[in-house]
C-alpha cells in the first residue's frame, strides 16, 4: 500500500511507531503516573512532550477518562515496561492489542480537503489549537500542561478515526490519524482520491 | 420577440468570450456569463419547453428558476435547470418532456383532451381495477420529465461540510448589510450564500427604487469580500434548512455541482421576495413574464423582453419598470393597472410615461392573451369603460409579492397573512434565526439595509451566547406591494395557476367542491404546488382561489408545509463521493495472490474460494472441502468478532447477556454462546473463552460485531458494572487451521502441547505460534480437529504464512467461506442470519440445550419462558433430497396439504456424503425423522425430500476429537 500523495496543498505518509499499547482500566492513570508519565488531565487530551514527562514513550493520548494509547517511535522498551507494571496482580488495569492504522496529513489544504469527507469543524479546530499553541509558549507552567493539546473523535469517509495535531502552524498545518487496521487501504485510497492530480474513483472501486 | 441589446453598464456576461451550444439540433452562441435561459431568450428563442399535461409551449417565465418551465437535458443530466445553469461550451441541450422535439411535439395533441382530464384524474381512473393498469402504462409513458441514462458514468459530486458563526442568505442589500454587521459584531466566521452568480440581489435591478439600492452597492460588496471574517458563496442555493441551523446548500450553476452542509450558530435569512403572477387566461404563452424576469434579462444579460411591451401591474414597481425599459430604448406600449391595485401613479409618473409614449390604462378588471403560432401576439383587456385589444409580442406581470420564507418555514417558523399588506409573512422563526429585507416585509431600500444590519448584529450576539442588543428594528412597509386578488377567470378557462402541473382556476374550484377545501387536501388532491417549483408561483395563487371560492379569508386557508428542498438538487449531489467502507483482513494480499474470489461478509471481503487452474467454481470449492476433511487447511477467520472482557464484573456481564451459563467456565475452556433479545429472539452466537479469572475473550458473528459490542457498552453503562470492554475485531487477525492433519503443522510452529489431556477439545490455550504471542482455541465449526488461532493484527500474515510452509507436506491448503459453509451444514451447524431470521426463537432452532432458564436473570429470560410454554410454532430439521439433481435452493418453500408449511435455510450438494443435505423451517407436524417434506422450485415443480437428523456427517462427533498428533 502506497500512501504517498505529496504536495504542498495536501500529502499523506504512513506514520509506523515501533511500539503500540492500549490500556484500560480503572487504575490506568494511576499505573502510568507512576511510571513517571504526565498524562493528559481530560478525556480527549495528548501528552507528547517533552520527553521527560512521557518516560520513553513518544506520545499518550488520553482516549476516555480511563483509556490510553501509548506509542513508542523508537525502540520497544518503555512500552514493554509499562504493559509489565500493568499486569501486575491486583490492578484494575489491562494492557490492550492496538493495531490501529496510522498516518501522518499535512499541507496547507489540508483541513479543506478533509471537510470533504467529515462533518467535524477541522478548520476552528486549528484555529483553537495555533491559539493553545501561541499561549502555551507564553506560558509558563508545568511540562506537561505546556504541550496538552486536544485528540479528536469522529467520522472520516465513514469510519471512525482520531486525530491529533501534530503542528498548528496555518502555513504548514500537519495531522496524526488513527483508525482500525481493517480500513487501512479503504482509508488511504480516499485520501489519496482528495489529491486534484488524481482521478476520480468509479463506482465500486472500493469493493 | 427577445433580443440581445447593446452593452450595458453592470451587465453580468463577458462579450469578449463567445460560448457555442446547441439546442434541439440548432446551433447558437451566447456569451460567457450567460445562463441556458438568456443565452437562448438573446437568440429569440421564444418556445423553449412544453408543459407537463397538455405539452403547450412554454418560454422563459421568472429567469430565477422560480418556474420550471426551463428545464433541458443536457447530456446525460436530465432536468438541468435553464435559469440557473451557466451556458458551457459545447452543451448540447434538448427541451424535456417532448415526443420529437419542442417545435414539433406530438404530443401536442393533449390540449385537446382537457376536458376529459379533470382534476384529480388519476384517482378518478384508478376506481376501475381493470381499466387502471392500462391508464397507469399510458401515464407512465406520457408523463416524465427528462431521460435517465442508465449507462452514463456519473460524475463525482463533491460534498463538503462547512461552519460558521453567522450564515447568511442572500446577497442583496440587507443580507450584504446582516454579513458586515455581524462581523463587525464580533463572529469570527461569517458566511454569505447566494444563488446568483454575483452579490447584490435585487438590488441591482429592482425598481421603483433600484437606483437607491444601488447607490453605494458597489462599495458595499468591495467592504463585504475584503473583509476577512466574511466569505462569500455565490451560485450556491440554500435548498434545505434542518435542526441546529443546518443548511443543504446546492451548487447549482454548472452540471456537475455538488452540495454543502453548512452548519451555523446563527442563521439570518435576507431571501427576498418573489414575484407572483396574476391569474388569467392564457397567461402561460411564450412572451408572457413576469416584471422581474424583465428586470433580470435587462440588467444581467443586456436582453431586451420583447419589441412591443405591454405591462400589467398593480405596485410602483410597474411603474417604475416601464420607466426603465422605456430609458433603454424597449418599446413599451402600454401600463395596465388592475383594478383594486394597492398603488396608483403619481402625477409625475404620470406624466414621465406620457412623455415616453406609453399608454396608462387604469381600472384593469378582464385580463386575457392570445396567441399567434403559439406565442403571444396580444392582450385583451378591460376597464369599467371599455375593452380593448393590444399587439404585443411581450406581456410583463408585476402584480405582486410573497416573501422567500420557504427556508424560514422549514426552519420552524410560522406564515401569516397580513391582511393590510396583502401577502403572507413568516413569523416566529426558532432562536439563532434572523429575518431581513423583504422577506420580513420591509420593501424600500435604506430601510433593507438597516433591517440588514440589525439582524446581523443580532445574529452575532447569539453565535457568541451573548445577550440581544436593544436595537430598533425598522417599521415593515406600511403600503401593500400586492394586488389582494390578482384572479381573472374566464369562460373559456386555460388561466393556469400553476405552471408545472398545468392547473387551471377551474380545477382548483372543482377540486374544493369536491370537498377538497383545505388547502393540504387540494394539494394532494389537485397536485398544486407539487411539480418542480415546489409552487412558488402557484401556492400563493392556489390559496386565494381556494378562498375566493370557499369564502374563507386567506388567514383562514393558511399555506401548505414547506419542505426541502427549496429548489431541486441532484441525489448525486446528495449522495456526494461513494463511499463503501469495505474491511480487510491481514491476509487480504496473500488471499488476492492466490486467486481468491471475493465475497461481501458484513462490511469486509472474505474469499469465497481460490480459483484453480482448470476447475470450475463447485470443483474448486469441493476440492477444498476434500482437503479439510482428508488433509489440513487454513481459513482465515479475522472477520469474527472479537471483544476482551476484563473486571471482577466481567462473568456476570456475560451471564446477563448471554443465555448460556459463564461463571462456571473454567480457565483455559470455551463454551459456545447464544444471545437473544428481549423477546427472545436470536440475535448471535459466537464462543466465549476464558482466559483469567477477570477476562473472558468473547467472538462474534460478522456481521453483528459492531452491534453487539455496542449493545455491551450500553448494558455495561446500564447496570454499572466493575468491567472493561475493548473491541478487538480490527487489531486482532484470526485463522482456522482445520482437519485430521492439522495438529502436527501447529506442533511444527509451536511448542504449544496438543495432545488430548493438555489440550482437550474446546480448550483454550495462550502461547506462541510461529513466535507471535497467540490465542489458541480448539473448535470444530467445520467437523474435524481445528485450532482457532488469534494472533495481533500486525504479526497475521506471518503466523499464516508460516502455518502453510509447515503445512505444505501434507497438502494444505485455503478454503474459502464456501467451503466453510458447506462444511459446516454437513455438521448441521446453523449460521446466525441464514438460518434464523428475525423472529426465530432458540427452541425453533434447535438451541433450546443452549439456555439455562434457571440463571438469576439474562436479557430475553421470560420471554424465552414464555416461549418455551406455547411451544414451538416452527421447527428447524436437517433434510435430505430423494433426487441428488434436484434444483433446490435456499428460500424454496416447504408445501403441506398445497399450503406453504416451511421454507429451506440452507441447502448443498455436500461433497463428503455425495448427498444433496439441507437445513429448513418447517411446521412441527412435520418436524419427525422420515418425513417426506414437498419443496417447490423456481418453476414450481414439487420435489421429494426426507427429514433427516443432524448432523449428516460424522453424527457421534468423533471427528473434532480425533486426528493425528504427528
Amino acid at each position: 500500500m502506497n500512501a504517498a500523495v505529496n504536495d504542498r496543498a495536501w500529502w499523506i505518509r504512513l506514520a509506523r511507531p515501533t511500539a503500540r499499547l492500549g490500556l484500560k482500566g480503572p487504575d490506568a492513570p494511576a499505573v502510568l503516573q507512576q511510571a513517571g508519565i504526565a498524562i493528559p488531565t481530560h478525556a480527549n487530551g495528548i501528552t507528547r512532550s517533552p520527553a521527560s514527562a512521557l518516560a520513553g514513550l513518544s506520545r499518550c493520548l488520553r482516549l476516555g477518562a480511563t483509556e490510553f494509547l501509548l506509542e513508542q517511535d523508537e525502540g520497544v522498551e518503555a512500552v514493554q515496561s509499562l504493559r509489565g507494571r500493568a499486569q501486575t496482580a491486583g490492578l484494575r488495569a489491562w494492557p490492550v492489542i492496538r493495531a490501529d492504522f496510522s498516518a501522518l496529513l499535512g499541507g496547507t489544504e489540508v483541513m479543506m480537503r478533509l471537510s470533504r469527507l467529515g462533518s467535524f469543524d477541522f478548520e476552528s479546530w486549528l484555529a483553537a489549537e495555533a491559539r493553545a499553541s501561541i499561549a502555551s509558549r507564553a506560558s509558563t507552567s508545568s511540562p506537561a500542561s505546556a504541550t496538552a493539546c486536544s485528540v479528536v473523535m469522529t467520522l472520516l469517509a465513514d469510519i471512525s478515526i482520531t486525530l491529533v495535531i501534530e503542528s498548528a502552524d496555518p502555513a504548514a498545518p500537519q495531522l496524526r490519524l488513527w483508525a482500525d487496521a481493517s480500513f487501512a487501504t479503504y482509508l488511504q485510497q480516499t485520501l489519496q482520491f482528495l489529491s486534484p492530480s488524481t482521478p476520480c474513483p468509479t463506482p465500486g472501486v472500493h469493493a | 420577440m427577445m433580443y440581445r441589446l447593446p452593452p450595458r453598464e453592470g451587465e453580468w456576461i463577458n462579450r469578449e468570450k463567445r460560448l457555442r451550444f446547441d439546442f434541439e439540433g440548432r446551433a447558437f452562441e451566447g456569451f460567457e456569463g450567460d445562463t441556458l435561459t438568456s443565452a437562448l431568450a438573446a437568440a429569440g428563442v421564444m418556445t423553449t419547453a412544453r408543459s407537463f399535461k397538455y405539452h403547450r409551449p412554454r418560454s422563459l417565465y421568472s429567469a430565477a428558476a422560480h418556474d420550471a418551465n426551463n428545464l433541458f437535458q443536457a447530456g446525460a443530466e436530465p432536468n438541468q435547470r435553464g435559469d440557473a445553469l451557466l451556458l458551457r461550451e459545447g452543451m448540447s441541450l434538448t427541451a424535456v418532456n417532448t415526443f420529437g422535439g419542442v417545435a414539433g411535439d406530438r404530443a401536442a395533441w393533449m390540449k385537446w383532451l382537457s376536458r376529459f382530464l379533470p382534476v384529480g384524474f388519476y384517482y378518478k381512473t384508478g376506481r376501475s381495477t381493470r381499466a387502471f393498469p392500462h391508464f397507469e402504462r399510458l401515464i407512465r409513458r406520457m408523463s416524465g420529465l427528462g431521460r435517465i441514462d442508465a449507462d452514463a458514468r456519473p460524475a463525482l459530486r463533491e460534498r463538503r461540510h462547512l461552519h460558521c458563526d453567522v450564515a447568511v442568505v442572500g446577497a442583496g442589500l440587507s443580507g450584504l448589510h446582516a454579513a458586515l454587521a455581524a462581523a463587525n459584531g464580533g463572529a469570527a466566521r461569517v458566511m454569505v450564500v447566494d444563488e446568483n452568480t454575483r452579490a447584490g440581489g435585487s438590488a441591482l435591478h429592482g425598481a421603483p427604487d433600484a437606483a437607491t439600492a444601488r447607490a453605494g452597492l458597489q462599495q458595499l460588496t468591495a467592504e463585504v469580500s475584503r473583509h476577512p471574517a466574511i466569505r462569500v458563496l455565490t451560485g450556491c442555493c440554500v435548498t434545505g434548512y434542518y435542526s441546529d441551523h443546518e443548511l443543504l446548500i446546492a451548487e447549482h450553476d454548472r452540471v456537475d455541482g455538488g452540495a454543502l452542509l453548512l452548519r451555523a450558530r446563527a442563521v439570518v435569512l435576507a431571501t427576498g421576495a418573489i414575484e407572483q403572477p396574476p391569474v388569467f387566461r392564457n397567461n402561460d404563452l411564450p412572451g408572457v413574464m413576469l416584471g422581474s424576469a424583465a428586470q433580470r434579462l435587462l440588467h444581467r444579460y443586456a436582453i431586451a423582453p420583447g419589441r412591443r411591451v405591454v405591462i400589467v401591474g398593480a405596485n410602483a414597481q410597474a411603474v417604475a419598470l416601464a420607466l426603465e425599459l422605456a430609458a433603454s430604448s424597449i418599446t413599451v406600449v402600454a401600463l395596465a393597472m388592475l383594478a383594486e391595485a394597492p398603488h396608483a401613479a403619481d402625477a409625475s409618473s404620470v406624466a414621465a410615461l406620457r412623455d415616453r409614449g406609453i399608454e396608462l390604462i387604469e381600472g384593469v378588471t378582464t385580463l386575457a392573451a392570445t396567441a399567434r403560432g403559439g406565442v403571444l401576439n396580444a392582450v385583451q383587456l378591460t376597464t369599467a369603460r371599455v375593452g380593448q385589444r393590444i399587439d404585443c409580442d411581450a406581456l410583463l406581470l408585476s402584480t405582486g409579492w410573497s416573501p422567500t420564507q420557504q427556508l424560514a418555514l422549514q426552519a420552524g417558523a410560522t406564515g401569516r397573512y397580513d391582511s393590510t399588506l396583502y401577502q403572507h409573512l413568516p413569523q416566529n422563526p426558532p432562536a439563532g434565526l434572523f429575518l431581513a429585507g423583504r422577506v420580513n416585509g420591509v420593501y424600500e431600500a435604506a430601510a433593507r439595509a438597516r433591517d440588514g444590519e440589525v439582524a446581523g448584529q443580532l445574529a452575532a450576539a447569539f453565535a457568541s451566547r451573548q445577550p440581544a442588543p436593544a436595537i430598533q428594528r425598522p417599521a415593515r412597509a406600511e403600503q401593500p406591494h400586492s394586488h389582494p386578488l390578482p384572479l381573472f377567470p374566464h369562460p373559456r378557462g386555460k388561466e393556469f395557476v400553476d405552471l408545472d402541473e398545468d392547473l387551471t382556476l377551474a380545477d382548483l374550484a372543482n377540486a374544493a367542491q369536491e370537498g377538497f377545501d383545505s388547502i393540504e387536501l387540494l394539494k394532494r388532491y389537485s397536485t398544486v404546488g407539487m411539480g418542480p417549483s415546489q409552487g412558488k408561483l402557484s401556492n400563493i395563487a392556489a390559496a386565494r382561489q381556494l378562498a375566493w371560492v370557499t369564502g374563507r379569508g386567506l388567514d383562514a386557508i393558511g399555506l401548505t408545509t414547506a419542505r426541502p428542498p427549496y429548489q431541486p438538487i441532484s441525489l448525486g449531489a446528495l449522495a456526494g463521493r461513494r463511499l463503501s467502507p469495505l474491511r480487510r483482513t491481514p491476509m487480504d494480499d496473500w488471499h488476492a495472490a492466490r486467486s481468491a474470489q471475493w465475497m461481501p461478509a458484513g462490511n469486509w471481503r472474505r474469499p469465497a474460494y481460490y480459483r484453480r487452474e482448470g476447475l470450475d467454481a463447485p470443483a474448486c470449492i469441493a476440492a477444498e472441502v476434500r482437503t479439510v476433511r482428508h488433509a489440513a487447511a487454513l481459513i482465515d477467520v479475522s472477520t469474527l468478532g472479537k471483544i476482551d472482557v476484563f473486571g471482577s464484573d466481567a462473568a456476570l456481564l456475560l451471564e446477563r447477556l448471554y443465555t448460556g451459563r459463564f461463571a462456571n467456565l473454567a480457565i483455559g475452556h470455551t463454551r459456545y454462546a447464544l444471545m437473544v433479545d428481549e423477546s427472545g429472539t436470536v440475535l448471535d452466537d459466537g464462543v466465549i473463552a476464558r482466559l483469567g479469572p477477570q477476562h473472558f475473550y468473547v467472538s462474534t458473528t460478522t456481521g453483528n460485531s459492531a452491534a453487539i459490542y455496542r449493545e455491551m457498552q450500553r448494558r455495561l453503562a446500564e447496570w454499572r458494572l466493575d468491567c472493561v470492554l475493548h473491541n478487538l475485531t480490527g487489531h486482532m487477525g484470526a485463522m482456522n487451521l482445520a482437519g485430521p492433519r492439522c495438529a502436527p503443522i501447529l506442533a511444527a510452529c509451536s511448542s504449544l502441547a496438543l495432545n488430548e489431556a493438555a489440550f482437550p477439545y474446546l480448550a483454550a490455550r495462550l502461547g506462541e505460534v510461529a513466535g507471535v504471542a497467540a490465542r489458541v482455541l480448539r473448535v470444530g465449526f467445520v467437523g474435524e480437529r481445528g485450532y482457532e488461532i488469534h494472533v495481533p493484527a500486525d504479526d497475521a500474515l506471518k503466523v499464516w504464512e508460516q502455518l502453510m510452509s509447515a503445512g505444505v507436506q501434507v497438502g494444505i491448503a485455503p478454503f474459502g467461506v464456501e467451503a466453510q459453509r458447506m462444511l459446516r451444514l454437513e455438521k448441521g451447524h446453523l449460521i446466525i442470519g441464514q438460518d434464523t431470521d428475525g423472529i426465530t426463537n432458540p427452541f425453533e432452532a434447535g438451541l433450546g440445550g443452549m439456555v439455562k432458564e434457571d440463571k438469576p436473570f439474562f436479557v430475553g429470560q421470560r420471554s424465552l419462558a414464555a416461549l418455551r410454554r406455547r411451544g414451538n410454532r416452527q421447527q428447524l430439521v436437517g433434510f435430505e433430497m430423494q433426487a441428488a439433481d434436484a434444483p433446490v435452493l435456499e428460500c424454496h418453500l416447504v408445501l403441506a396439504q398445497g399450503q406453504i408449511a416451511g421454507r429451506i435455510t440452507s441447502v448443498t450438494h455436500s461433497p463428503s456424503l455425495e448427498r444433496k443435505i439441507g437445513l429448513a423451517y418447517v411446521a412441527p407436524a412435520l418436524a419427525a425423522t422420515g418425513t417426506v417434506l414437498s419443496i417447490r422450485d423456481d418453476d414450481g415443480a414439487v420435489h421429494a425430500a426426507r427429514v433427516t437428523p443432524a448432523p449428516f456427517y460424522d453424527p457421534k462427533q468423533e471427528r473434532q476429537r480425533s486426528g493425528a498428533l504427528s
